[in-house]
């Protein structure tokens, strides 16, 4: 009751707006860092490429000639789900969220920022936020594109699709996805570098967990990000080849518990993120 | 003696004979990894398959355990070059993954100590310090790969008896040959991927990437532009095709579109590619001194 009491004055008389203006802070700097960097462009690759191959297959099948609707359809949920999903958002937050302390690290400059009087958790969610905005910018833009070219090449039947079908339902669920998997992969990279010097070796093993939990019970299921992501998507995707054999079918999820399930997941991610940064000590021994 | 006596001399101790000086090289860089107590707990861990395999061969070959446990082997579950190919490449993998652990850092913390300059003022060459930073790779991967391979082969050769040896003879060059080709790629690929980024961190998350992501991009680069072409971004893929033309494996045997597969040139064509790229970004990358600008 105590600890009740002193948490309410806490959140009471904490100088809110001072903070607020301390976030915002942070967060410039950190998208300042993550846009304009030079080793940001094979994040844009990897976020770009399906973009790309899209746009080859736009002008390589103008008005649909080479192919129709429902199969590019299938297709569009199958590069989503297998490599956006799995690979590009996995792989584009593990490099840019790395990056956020491991990076300052590296450059042997996170003591200015320990030096400077903001708080450490403050540090951390400014970082987060900012990794989150460049992930969902960069992702959630590449989505975009692949879904209009996807149907924009079919004419007046990829129009009617998308405004008086289910296309903008779907475009709506892949960009709330993205966000979602920004959200959730961000946090738990963000605390993998702030626990582990080289968090790429526990980040391959969480790939392999992601990749192959739906062969495990479907109790287990229910701790990968993936697991949640695949329900909120548009179009489900039947697996194929060994990984159906070993199946389990797990009960799906309502979205109105999937969604707020991840979001409370990364939420206490990133508490333990800030727990952790008070403790930490910076060593800048050659990585 | 007194620090003012110390003027500079030449050394005139024994030296190391030219041919063994990048033996120098490994045997440091093996020291600093097995100081790791994680890194010796996975190289333990690598060799747990072969144990099952021995004990797989020991069951088959033995009716009493068999009638002990209550199993009977039949012919489907026979030890012949496709038990080989993929015990080899699972045991591959496991030999990916030690590499992975073990390369980056085994250079880049050269690079980023400015370290490499030390090596290199001493009588090495460009050359010797690759060849001890691959020998150790080789090393790792071979102590998981091939030679366990070979050690199996006689393990089968024995018990099978009845020429089964001389009938599966092609086995032994297989079993070389695959280990050492993925030796050559692996330790090339991840040795200029880690030279090239100078990182850690990032030369793991590369090495990765390519592994991982790059057959996801083949894999949406078939499915968006209907072609099979995208597979030579695929690296694991053409190993396996090669792997499997080296083992007389039957390419029908669990590939479901086997009609769809690369030809054999270009999984050659792709793999040399990717040597000879890395082999040029390491002559590029490994120098001692490099200009800064700006």
């Amino acid at each position: 009751m105590k600890q009740l009491e002193s948490l309410r004055t806490f959140l009471r008389e904490a100088p809110w707006h001072f903070w607020t203006t301390q976030l915002i802070a942070v967060m410039q700097i950190e998208l300042k860092k993550n846009f304009l960097r030079r080793r940001s462009i094979w994040i844009y690759l990897v976020a770009l490429a399906p973009v790309l191959l899209i746009g080859a297959h736009a002008i390589d099948s103008p008005m649909g000639r080479r192919c129709n609707i429902e199969e590019d359809t299938r297709i569009l949920a199958g590069i989503f789900q297998l490599f956006y999903l799995r690979l590009g958002i996995f792989f584009g937050c593990m490099g840019l969220f790395t990056w956020l302390f491991r990076g300052e690290i590296v450059e042997k400059s996170l003591h200015y920022y320990f030096l400077a009087p903001v708080r450490r958790e403050l540090l951390v969610v400014g970082k987060y936020l900012a990794g989150m905005m460049t992930a969902v910018f960069f992702f959630g833009l590449s989505i975009f594109l692949s879904f209009a070219l996807m149907y924009g090449h079919f004419g007046p039947a990829g129009k009617a699709y998308v405004f008086s079908g289910p296309g903008l339902g779907q475009l709506m669920s892949y960009m709330g996805v993205t966000v979602l998997a920004c959200v959730g992969y961000g946090s738990l990279f963000v605390a993998l570098s702030l626990v582990i010097k080289n968090p790429i070796l526990p980040g391959a093993a969480v790939l392999v967990w992601e990749t192959f939990h739906p062969v495990f019970p479907s109790m287990l299921q229910k701790l990968s990000i993936m697991f949640y992501l695949r329900q909120l998507c548009p179009v489900p995707l039947q697996p194929e080849g060994l990984l159906a054999l070993f199946t389990v079918i797990a009960e799906p999820v309502s979205p109105w518990l999937a969604v707020p399930g991840l979001l409370v997941l990364s939420t206490a991610i990133l508490v333990f993120a800030c727990m952790r940064i008070r403790k930490m000590e910076i060593s800048y021994l050659a990585d | 003696m007194a620090v003012y006596k110390r003027t500079y001399k030449t050394y005139d101790g024994p030296l190391t004979p030219a041919w063994s000086r990048f033996g120098v090289v490994a045997r440091y860089s093996f020291s600093t990894l097995f100081k790791s107590r994680i890194f010796t707990i996975f190289t333990m861990l690598c060799f747990v398959p072969v144990f099952f395999a021995i004990a797989w061969m020991y069951v088959i070959h033995s009716p009493l355990v068999q009638q002990m446990l209550g199993v009977r082997m039949g012919s489907a579950l026979q030890i012949n070059n496709q038990w080989f190919s993929q015990l080899l490449w699972a045991q591959a993998w496991m030999g990916f993954m030690l590499a992975t652990a073990a390369t980056p850092g085994m250079v880049s913390r050269d690079f980023a100590n400015h370290a490499l300059q030390l090596y290199l003022c001493r009588p090495l060459s460009r050359l010797e310090y690759l060849v001890g930073k691959i020998s150790v790779i080789a090393v790792l991967l071979s102590a998981v790969t091939w030679i366990p391979g070979l050690l199996l082969f006689a393990l089968q050769a024995q018990l099978e008896s009845h020429g089964w040896a001389w009938d599966h003879l092609y086995l032994i060059g297989s079993i070389v040959l695959s280990g050492w080709l993925w030796i050559a790629v692996i330790s090339l690929l991840m040795l200029a991927l880690s030279v090239w980024v100078k990182w850690r961190i990032a030369a793991t998350g590369l090495i990765l990437g390519v592994f991982f992501l790059m057959p996801g991009f083949a894999e949406a680069f078939n499915a968006i532009l209907r072609t099979k072409w995208g597979r030579v971004f695929n690296l694991p893929y053409v190993l396996n095709l090669i792997w499997e033309q080296i083992y007389r494996v039957d390419p029908r045997f669990g590939h479901i579109n086997y009609i769809n597969r690369l030809p054999m040139w270009s999984a050659w064509a792709t793999v040399l590619t990717v040597c000879l790229i890395s082999a040029w970004l390491l002559n590029q990358k490994l120098k001692a001194r490099e200009v800064e600008r700006g």
